[in-house]
């Protein structure tokens, strides 16, 4: 049986590398790739669906158009889909404007052909686009602002720490393949802190475990920092020659004692005593922030006050210390890095108008003038769900005259369509990815045809490129529809690096050049001082925050509120079981994981009358959402969870409750600013 | 003859269910179907009490049950790396296996009607390939290796604890509080009544078949005997006597998944009380037959007859007996106990039918004394109404010289209570259930 080495395109720390035996044109085995380092073990649970996935009776196979009037679809011919897009490009290009045109991606599938779509536009005359991103900007451009760029060290060498605090990052569930280096480093003597509202599963490998209120975080580093400095647990060599603003920095903290943010972030003094405590004698210390904890409207000031510890306690740049939230070391191939990537541009370039926040999708897309949207093409992301406010998003897309969705699956997104253009999957065209935890470079492999009338994204632009004028000798490397072509493109991409080939990566992950297997071993800090930078003007001129990190209770919070109208606070993390909206379609994966259910802490829940298995309607002035509800003692009180990712036609869509508001910097999505009420069904 | 064993350690297992989908997939079954199953102990999270997961599939016992007892023989055990693996087209589909084995590894496979299991991967085994579970468990929490037969049997908290030599060896569970924190919002009164139900293996209404079979196998007994077939039980005619028993044979074989494998049941009459209950019910009914249609009424004959029918019933309560964990000698619900009951009354002993009755009345209140104990539904009003109807008015009737008929239908409704309540009781050995206990008893003990 022929074996083939690729690796999982999703957005998911672990980015697995696999290799996969193919038979009769179907996927039979996947076994692990022992060349990347990181995910040595082999892919999890739904990297193994795939077997499922590729040959999913579900997927949608030929251009599907809606039946007027009707949620039907109907299948029609290539030539008939590109034909009708066609002729609405050209329509709207007259009037009102190519710009009334929303072109929306999201993160569904990592791959350097993905430019494709946003070059299709430009040359179709333009269009209208998003800008931020619904993951990780607060973090990112805090990480950037304080160490100038976004890298930390190599999966592996978490196993060298000796205290690794998981702060929001639930390991276990969202980085399996870290359970692997976290044991490691347990082994070897580390203590774990786990800082989590929830009793996830990484709880059970924490020596201490800290269940703040959603969004008290800052408070906590602040004090952290406050004890750190008094107790004279600070690198003062360390701090002297490479940091910025720890004078200001250790006047702000001042005011932050241990029992202010013991009071505010509702857990026991003494715990945050003996966390400041191991972080100032345990060297060395990584802080692993999660994802969930920056996505509040003060996250990006309370991911500068966590970074702050580290820097103050000289835990940067050595082995076994750090600050993990991102590993962009991977990511040689981007002209702009993230997080300024993802921002709107300073000169626009007067074709893509990049004005609509993708937080807020909905409203923005409803607001837009001169010309105001008519159409929208989708591709690689399901908003409807996944964006915060769904009923507004969903609203938007109503509103439009013409939508296309390109999809697997019959997603809430794609079953708001006209016109659903059937994608391929990660086995039906190559390509090259990078990834944000490990360091590898991987070539996704084409290892299937693609079955019934899948085509590539690529090769979709390029059918429709002559039908809208665009033409030229360059269409075979902008949209290269064949393998040759594809190859071409990315030997072309890969050309500045003659070290990684296509063939080379064929064998398997490469690591990115230039690595540095201990970030900032080097202490070369790209910010504007050179230092790392506790105070940071940057900051304040971007964004308009303190030049110091501080704290403020998030916008929607019952920090910010004694008695909110709303009084449980919605969590909406992660499951194992999906990568956002994907993967929960699958038998495979359906059967593990049948029904959204919320956890519900058992006071909150007597209460309200709610006994365990009941179904319950979570609700706010945004939506409502009916599931079963598992009553959980080890929920922090006033909380409800319930995973993300949940179809509206499951009934677990949980951004029928969130907001639209942004992070405070970065351009993030803070929907986890969330405030409900439930109660009985 | 070597041993394969496989090896977990819950101190890396996240519960992620890869091992499953690993199974699921190398072994071509059903995406809603896996031979390997993850359980979680402590899923109500329960505070200062662990939560971990055990990654269970078969574990190729030395001595497995589900081969000892298998009526059907179709299981066998490789000499060379243990695996115990059922033959599908030998498999009568009667789910025996899947009682006596406390691992929960034989599976139906409800499409084809018969057991599927962990093959410990043999088709890999033979590549030099290991198991895909443990290949693929991205937390290397599974593994595979040679079992050393002298080591101690495996033991971990929530794991069932049988002499079965089961081959699997777990690394020391490190946690024994779970996470400490002095900030707990948690109130510990709440959890104990979090803790899920364990459904049971059996259960009454899909099992009424059999339930239905060892009744009119109690029936058949009592009628042989009375002490003479010119004067039958309740004159109730010999056709209809062997029409029922014939339906109790029929009955027997409803539930099934290959009927027409039936016959398979007897061939493994050296081990398997299953195989025995199959061979002696229909020679006990011959003997009877013979003795109701024969006319003459012979001691050879009736003797077989009694005979056979106590055997039957012995061996009807030992195929019970078998799965359970306290494996009990005696109680109120046996086959044989309410046969003897019923036959000393058909027999004419009412001083013995009211000593065996009382003996198994008590015997009645005992088991809902301990069912009350582990916190177990009793059914209060239902057990008034079986001791009524089981002791008090056949004994009311009796000493009032009320019709037999009379008498005798209080008593079976009586006795059909209580192997009907013995059906639902039922608590038989199973991962889950042992996490149930251990848990019930960490909780007790925080």
């Amino acid at each position: 049986m022929p074996v083939f080495t690729t690796a999982c395109p999703r957005n998911c720390y672990s980015t697995c590398a696999m290799k996969v035996h193919v038979e009769d044109g179907r996927l039979r085995r996947i076994e692990p790739h022992a060349g990347n380092r990181a995910t040595a073990e082999g892919p999890c649970l739904k990297g193994l669906s795939y077997v499922e996935r590729a040959h999913s009776p579900d997927r949608i196979l030929h251009p599907m158009l809606r039946k007027a009037g009707t949620g039907q679809f109907e299948r029609i011919s290539w030539d008939e889909a590109l034909d009708t897009i066609a002729e609405r490009l050209l329509t709207y290009r007259a009037d009102p404007g190519p710009q009334s045109v929303l072109y929306y991606a999201s993160s569904g599938t990592k791959g350097l052909l993905n430019g494709a779509g946003l070059d299709f536009f430009r040359s179709y005359g333009g269009c209208t686009t998003t800008y931020g991103d619904l993951c990780w900007p607060a973090g990112l451009e805090a990480t950037r602002l304080t160490l100038g760029d976004n890298k930390h060290n190599a999966p592996w060498d978490l196993e060298n720490a000796k205290l690794v605090v998981l702060w929001g990052k639930n390991t276990a569930e969202t980085n399996i393949h870290q359970s692997v280096f976290l044991e490691r480093a347990i082994a070897g003597g580390a203590r774990v802190v786990v800082i989590d509202p929830r009793r996830t599963q990484t709880c059970e490998r924490a020596d201490l475990w800290i269940q703040p209120e959603p969004g008290s975080d800052g408070a906590i580093a602040l004090a952290i920092a406050n004890t750190l400095i008094r107790k004279g647990h600070v690198d003062r060599a360390f701090v002297a020659r490479h940091v910025h603003g720890f004078t200001e920095f250790a006047r702000r903290v001042e005011t932050w004692t241990l029992e202010r943010a013991a009071h505010i972030a509702g857990v026991a003094e003494s715990d945050l005593a003996t966390l400041a405590e191991w972080i100032g004698t345990t060297p060395p210390v990584t802080i692993n922030a999660g994802y969930g904890i920056q996505r509040y409207t003060n996250s990006g000031q309370t991911m500068r006050a966590m970074i702050a510890l580290l820097a103050i306690t000289g835990n940067i740049g050595r082995p076994g210390a750090g600050w993990m939230f991102a590993n962009l070391q991977s990511a040689v191939f981007d002209e702009v890095k993230d997080p300024v990537a993802f921002y709107p541009p300073e000169t626009p370039d007067g074709r893509v108008r990049v004005s609509i926040s993708t937080t807020r999708l909905g409203r923005e897309m409803l607001e837009q003038r001169d010309p105001p949207l008519r159409m929208a093409w989708i591709e690689r992301g399901n908003p409807i769900p996944q964006n915060p406010n769904t009923n507004r998003v969903l609203d938007a897309f109503r509103a439009l005259e013409f939508r296309v969705v390109v999809e697997q699956f019959f997603t809430d997104t794609a079953r708001e369509a006209d016109l659903v253009l059937p994608a391929k999957t990660m086995f039906e065209q190559t390509d090259v990815i990078g990834a944000y935890w490990h360091p590898y470079l991987q070539l996704r492999q084409k290892v299937l045809d693609p079955p019934g009338e899948v085509r590539p994204e690529t090769a979709i632009y390029r059918a429709l490129a002559p039908r809208v004028g665009i033409d030229g000798p360059d269409l075979a490397s902008r949209f290269p529809a064949t393998n040759a072509e594809v190859e071409n493109v990315l030997r072309a991409r890969l050309a500045p690096f003659p070290e990684i080939t296509l063939e080379r990566l064929a064998e398997g992950p490469v690591v990115a050049p230039g690595n540095q297997d201990v970030a900032f071993d080097d202490f070369v800090f790209p910010t504007p001082t050179g230092k790392i930078e506790l105070a940071s003007d940057e900051a304040a001129k971007r964004w308009g925050v303190d030049t110091l990190p501080d704290y403020a209770p998030p916008v929607e919070s019952r920090l910010r509120q004694a008695t909110p109208r709303f009084p449980l606070v919605l969590m909406t993390p992660n499951t194992k079981n999906r990568i956002h909206s994907q993967f929960n379609n699958l038998r495979m994966i359906r059967r593990l994981n049948p029904a959204p259910v919320a956890d519900l802490h058992p006071a909150d829940a007597a209460e309200r009358g709610i006994e365990n298995g009941a179904r319950i309607r979570i609700h706010n002035e945004r939506g409502q959402l009916e599931v079963a509800v598992r009553l959980d003692p080890g929920i922090r009180r006033g909380c409800v969870s319930l995973t993300n990712g949940w179809w509206i036609t499951d009934g677990g869509a949980v951004n029928l409750c969130s907001d639209d508001r942004e992070t405070d910097i970065g351009h993030g999505a803070a929907f986890h600013d969330n405030l409900v009420e439930v109660e009985l069904a | 003859m070597t041993q394969k064993s496989f090896l977990f350690d819950a101190n890396r297992c996240t519960g992620c269910q890869a091992c499953e989908i690993a199974c699921t997939i190398e072994n071509g079954l059903d995406p809603a179907t896996s031979w390997r199953s993850v359980e979680t102990f402590n899923r109500a999270h329960a505070p200062n009490v662990p939560v971990f997961h055990v990654s269970l599939a078969c574990n190729h016992c030395v001595e497995p049950p589900c081969m000892e007892h298998c009526p059907a023989l179709a299981y066998s055990k490789d000499p060379h790396t243990g695996a115990v693996t059922v033959d599908a087209a030998k498999c009568i589909g009667c789910k025996y296996c899947t009682w006596v084995c406390p691992y929960d590894a034989p599976k139906l496979d409800a499409s084809r009607g018969v057991i599927h299991k962990c093959t410990f991967c043999d088709h890999r085994l033979a590549e030099n390939l290991e198991p895909a579970c443990v290949t693929l468990c991205p937390t290397d929490a599974l593994g595979f290796g040679n079992f050393d037969s002298a080591a101690p049997e495996a033991n971990h908290l929530g794991f069932p604890r049988t002499g079965l030599a089961p081959a699997i060896r777990f690394e020391p569970f490190r946690s024994t509080t779970g996470p400490i924190r002095a900030s707990a919002s948690e109130h510990p009164s709440a959890a104990a009544s979090l803790l899920p139900e364990v459904p049971s293996k059996i259960r009454l209404r899909s099992e009424w078949t059999l339930a239905t079979f060892s009744l009119i196998a109690v029936f058949l007994f009592a009628y042989a005997c009375t002490p003479s077939s010119a004067a039958p039980l309740l004159g109730i005619p010999g056709l209809i006597v062997v029409g029922v028993g014939l339906a109790g044979m029929g009955i027997s074989t409803l539930h099934l998944g290959r009927k027409a494998r039936a016959w398979r049941a007897i061939l493994n009459w050296r081990r398997s009380w299953l195989s025995r209950e199959v061979l002696l019910y229909p020679t006990f009914l011959a003997a009877l037959s013979i003795r109701i249609f024969a006319g003459a009424e012979h001691e050879v004959v009736r003797a077989a007859s009694v005979g056979l029918g106590f055997a039957t019933l012995f061996a009807i309560d030992a195929v019970y007996r078998v799965p359970l964990p306290k494996r009990p000698w005696f109680h109120s619900g046996q086959a044989l106990v309410s046969g003897i009951l019923l036959g000393t009354v058909a027999a004419g002993l009412p001083l013995v039918a009211i000593a065996i009755g009382s003996t198994q009345a008590v015997a009645y209140i005992a088991r809902k004394r301990r069912l009350s104990l582990a916190k177990r539904p009793v059914r209060p009003a239902l057990s008034a109404v079986r001791l009524a109807l089981g002791l008090l008015a056949p004994l009311l009737a009796w000493l009032l010289g009320a019709p037999p008929v009379l008498l005798a239908a209080t008593l079976v409704l009586g006795i059909v209570i209580d192997r009907c309540e013995f059906y639902a009781e039922l608590e038989i050995a199973s991962p889950q259930r042992q996490m149930h206990i251990d848990l019930t008893e960490a909780t007790a003990s925080t």
